[in-house]
């Protein structure tokens, strides 16, 4: 038996049924927190975000216009959320992955410099101007097209090409300074 | 050449989405293939990054709020019409009820100016009550929401009212129960679960099948959804259930289908006597219960105010034990909805009896539950006076809350209200009794010693009230 896609799952998520919407968020839960946290740097805000997009999904399913639009439309659920927190005053807790990541490389030299090479880009990452890292992150983490990122983020496709761009050229500067 | 062609080089993902002429020059051009290779390193880093490891659970409260949700809204309508329906509907409803609200504001205020000793109507009453109730009731404590059904099942012997609060009741028990079995909290689920069972069986079919069939087709829908939505909640969690409590989450699962079956074939249920609690339970969650079903079996006004007055005991002996544990919340609510007990289910009650024509025994009976009632205040304040240091803010805090429903379930009419004076009596400005000595009786059942009220002593302890039935 051909086993139900992710539309299939938004089409029964839609018409109320819990089961559909549980894989959706199976499926979903890790990459909204993982966009959320490379947004506001904070793991359990990030969290708490995700928990709430959720929620807001749940219940504004309804005005989703077409199924094949639910991912869009749920990182935009979060990127709203994410913008809301930060008109809000936040304890701010240092939850940065631990430095001990497991590395590809076997040799410890080049794993070392894979290592700083890595926290290199995610401490410059954070610093990207925040519209630029959404679009971003978005491209790489989730494989994004232009178009739909365009839709997440509320902005036209050109918009969102010029982020990615320049998301882009400011890591290589950075990179390249040293 | 080079400068002209980055622009594209840093909007492409791959080579293959390039233009032909421009994949022409990174084919001959070093720099250009470098900086692709630079730019596809620096992607794949950012792409696999790792994130802090989310806390465990969250998932799982994330489902529990979904349930929460769903049992709180209206079903999804996809169509753009349903919506543009719903709205106006709820414009409308609104309206109305606004109207309605003005209204009985205004009967209000004349009923109680003519008649200073009457008790407001009982559509005030429930206006009152809807208002109230409605205050982020999924906030609370099970206790305090278990305590609002009650208060209004002591209020109503309208079926229909009855079937949405017994619904209401029984969503409160799965999803706490269902919450436990997520977040392995397991001690109390035996104890939901078979009470959920209870106000499925004992409360819902019975009043259900009591329906006109006009009224069934109006409320019996929205309690199927309900159960529906019990069941799919069960069955989503039952993949995940420890094994030692997964029967009791397929128990859920069962009851709720076969209610559903019930309703929508008119099968009656047998009604059987309530069950032996099983041991290790905490027996305020099943006295809540058990009140609010008998509460529906009984239209007489008598007979309600008594198994509210039963109630307040127990509840009285857990606001103190919730006291010492320093939950300020949970005091505030259990405080709260004594108040709310004790003025309706009781010395409303009572004022309906009072009201009819009533014989010397009646009288006596009465005079009966009053005293019962006073009891619970002095028995509160008597443990005030030895409650820690630590508990007193807000078991004064509640206290204070519920003085006015105590005054009017022990002494008839209005009560002291909340203004004024009010709180523990003999309260010395740093929270001691003065007249407070070692020894002297509190009022609760068993006798505490020292600074730890005598309820903790006797926790366990099962309530009297219970083996009158």
């Amino acid at each position: 038996m051909e086993q139900p896609n992710e539309r299939d799952w938004v089409r029964r998520a839609r018409t109320g049924d819990r089961v559909g919407f549980t894989e959706l968020v199976k499926c979903y839960w890790d990459r909204i927190r993982r966009w959320l946290f490379g947004l506001t740097h904070h793991a359990h805000l990030a969290e708490d975000l995700a928990q709430e997009t959720f929620v807001k999904a749940w219940v504004g399913l309804a005005g989703l216009e077409k199924d094949e639009h639910f991912r869009a439309w749920l990182f935009r659920i979060a990127r709203n959320l994410a913008l809301d927190s930060e008109k809000r005053p936040r304890v701010v807790i240092d939850l940065r992955a631990p430095d001990e990541m497991p590395g590809k490389c076997e040799e410890p030299l080049a794993a070392l410099v894979q290592d700083e090479t890595r926290q290199r880009l995610r401490e410059e990452c954070e610093r990207l101007p925040e519209p630029y890292r959404a679009a971003y992150l978005l491209w790489t983490q989730e494989e994004m097209p232009y178009a739909e990122i365009a839709q997440a983020l509320a902005v036209s496709e050109v918009t969102a090409r010029w982020r990615v761009c320049k998301a882009r050229q400011a890591l290589l500067a950075r990179l390249q300074a040293d | 050449m080079c400068r002209e062609i980055q622009p594209w080089l840093m909007t492409a993902r791959a080579v293959a989405d390039l233009p032909e002429d421009i994949r022409d020059h990174v084919d001959k051009c070093g720099n250009c293939r470098r900086l692709l290779k630079l730019l596809k390193h620096v992607d794949k880093t950012i792409a696999t990054l790792t994130i802090p490891p989310g806390r465990s659970g969250a998932v799982a409260l994330l489902e529990e709020r979904l349930g929460r949700v769903e049992r709180d809204r209206s079903p999804i309508v996809n169509d753009r019409d349903g919506i543009q329906r719903r709205q106006v509907r709820r414009i409308l409803l609104i309206g109305a009820a606004a109207s309605l609200l003005v209204g009985l504001g205004w009967v209000l205020g004349r009923s109680t100016h003519a008649l200073p000793q009457n008790v407001a109507s009982p559509s005030a009453q429930m206006a009152n009550r809807e208002v109230k109730g409605t205050a982020s009731a999924s906030d609370k404590t099970l206790v305090a929401r278990l305590l609002e059904h009650d208060v209004r099942l002591s209020q109503t012997v309208e079926p229909a009212e009855q079937v949405e609060i017994l619904v209401r009741m029984a969503d409160d028990l799965s999803d706490e129960a269902l919450r436990g079995v997520r977040h392995g909290a397991l001690n109390d689920v035996p104890l939901l679960v078979s009470l959920y069972g209870e106000v499925i069986r004992q409360g819902l079919l019975p009043k259900a099948a009591s329906l006109p069939v006009d009224r069934k087709a109006a409320v019996l829908p929205d309690v199927i959804k309900r159960l529906q939505a019990t069941e799919a909640h069960a069955r989503v969690l039952e993949r995940d259930a420890l094994p030692i409590v997964v029967d009791r989450v397929r128990s859920i699962e069962a009851t709720a289908s076969e209610a559903q079956h019930a309703l929508q074939t008119g099968r009656q249920f047998d009604q059987k006597a309530l069950a032996q609690l099983p041991p290790n339970e905490t027996p305020l969650l099943a006295m809540l219960v058990r009140q609010g079903l008998r509460l529906t079996a009984t239209d007489d006004a008598f007979q309600r105010a008594d198994l509210c007055a039963d109630l307040a005991q127990p509840l009285a002996q857990n606001l103190v034990l919730v006291s010492v544990t320093g939950d300020d919340q949970s005091v505030a609510e259990i405080g709260q909805g004594l108040d709310e007990l004790m003025s309706r289910g009781v010395a409303d009650n009572l004022e309906r009896v009072e009201g009819a024509a009533v014989s010397d025994r009646q009288r006596d009976e009465v005079k009966q539950v009053r005293e019962r009632a006073a009891q619970v205040t002095s028995a509160l304040e008597s443990n005030f006076s030895r409650a820690p240091a630590t508990a007193k803010p807000g078991l004064q805090r509640a206290m204070e809350a519920s003085q006015n429903g105590r005054d009017r379930a022990a002494q008839g009419g209005k009560g002291k209200g909340k203004s004024g004076q009010t709180g523990p009596p003999r309260l010395r400005k740093d929270g001691n009794d003065p007249d407070s000595a070692p020894g002297k009786g509190n009022g609760f059942p068993g006798k505490g010693k020292g600074a730890t009220p005598p309820g903790l002593q006797k926790k366990g302890s099962k309530d009297d009230s219970e083996s009158k039935h």
